[in-house]
């Protein structure tokens, strides 16, 4: 092995490993969303008949682009939490507070990745 | 160690000193359309249809929503009491004095507010803990980290256009620059975030007659571990 095979395996490695921790980091965004995250303080979504919760996606675009979203009209509402909007379980602001802890979860992926 | 309540009155206290626009003291007069001036500019000072002030030195100290603004007059939706021109007065917007805080009843010159009053303004505040808090610093009594978020969404009356809603929630933004400081009795400081930094929602139409815009202000601080 010379220094030269050494760096480009490292490279390669790398490479992988990001592409890994991208789609990790764009599931575990996802799930703070609806379900709620202990590492952002995501609530979640709230659940009546699920139709909120169900129609978030997480849709690839390219290997570097990720869209998470929902087509459903209430749920700025929700994540507002604008007057008379009232909440059973789970509650607001999951988006907002996925987007501030943002960097915990990269973090906490990372170490879930490990060295490999 | 952390203290909610010390954190949501801190960022309600300073919320309260917001003034949007004013006239300064001055001499003004009202009639029965709304507040008329002799010097000087309400469009110059800022004002803008659809805000609400507040008058002060004037017999009628209600708050009013603004229909039109001209150089020397303002028009009031509902219209004013007459009062002949006096020194001491001033007009002023700032933070709505009809305030859904958390934990408090809105209150209004004494008088309870359980729902809101047609055109008029209001606020709802928010206290949103964020993520666990981590020690970045070790051994006992090392540092925690903590964030939170602080909501205020300023209800104002629809079909005003967006000059009002826009000038208030920006005024209230700028209260809380990234990075600054509010420092708290127990020797915390909190300190406003700056990525991400404060930011509004664009107007989005409300239950029927308001529109609102709602404000977050990121904070994150230190305090000491208790063990």
């Amino acid at each position: 092995m010379t220094f030269l095979s050494d760096v480009s395996a490292f490279a390669t490695k790398t490479k992988e490993r990001r592409q890994i921790l991208f789609v990790n980091v764009c599931a575990a965004v996802k799930a703070s969303i609806t379900d709620g995250s202990s590492v952002t303080g995501a609530p979640g979504q709230p659940v009546k008949t699920g139709n909120l919760k169900d129609s978030w996606i997480l849709e690839f675009e390219s290997p570097g682009l990720a869209i998470i979203g929902t087509n459903v009209v209430y749920a700025r509402a929700v994540e507002e939490n604008l007057r008379g909007v009232t909440f059973r379980n789970h509650g607001p602001h999951s988006v907002r507070l996925t987007v501030n802890g943002f960097d915990q979860l990269v973090e906490h992926e990372m170490r879930k990745l490990g060295t490999g | 160690m952390q203290d909610d309540s010390a954190n949501i009155l801190a960022m309600r206290a300073r919320a309260k000193q917001l003034v949007v626009v004013t006239t300064g003291v001055q001499s003004l007069a009202s009639d029965a359309n709304g507040y008329v001036r002799t010097t000087g500019s309400f469009i110059t000072d800022g004002f803008a249809r659809g805000m609400e002030l507040t008058p002060t030195g004037f017999t009628q100290a209600t708050p009013g929503l603004v229909d039109y603004v001209s150089a020397l007059t303002m028009t009031i939706r509902g219209g004013r009491t007459v009062a002949g021109a006096a020194g001491g007065r001033s007009l002023v917007v700032g933070l709505p004095s009809i305030r859904f805080f958390e934990g408090v009843e809105a209150e209004e010159a004494g008088v309870i507010i359980k729902e809101p009053l047609a055109e008029r303004w209001f606020v709802e505040e928010e206290y949103v803990p964020g993520a666990a808090p981590r020690q970045v610093t070790g051994g006992p009594f090392g540092q925690l980290e903590c964030d939170f978020s602080y909501f205020l969404k300023l209800y104002s009356w629809e079909g005003m256009g967006f000059a009002a809603p826009f000038k208030v929630a920006r005024a209230l933004l700028n209260l809380y620059p990234p990075r600054d400081e509010i420092p708290l009795a127990n020797g915390d400081v909190l300190r406003v975030n700056h990525s991400p930094a404060p930011r509004r929602t664009q107007l989005l139409s409300a239950e029927q007659g308001w529109a609102v815009i709602s404000c977050e202000i990121p904070v994150r601080y230190r305090t000491a571990n208790s063990v």
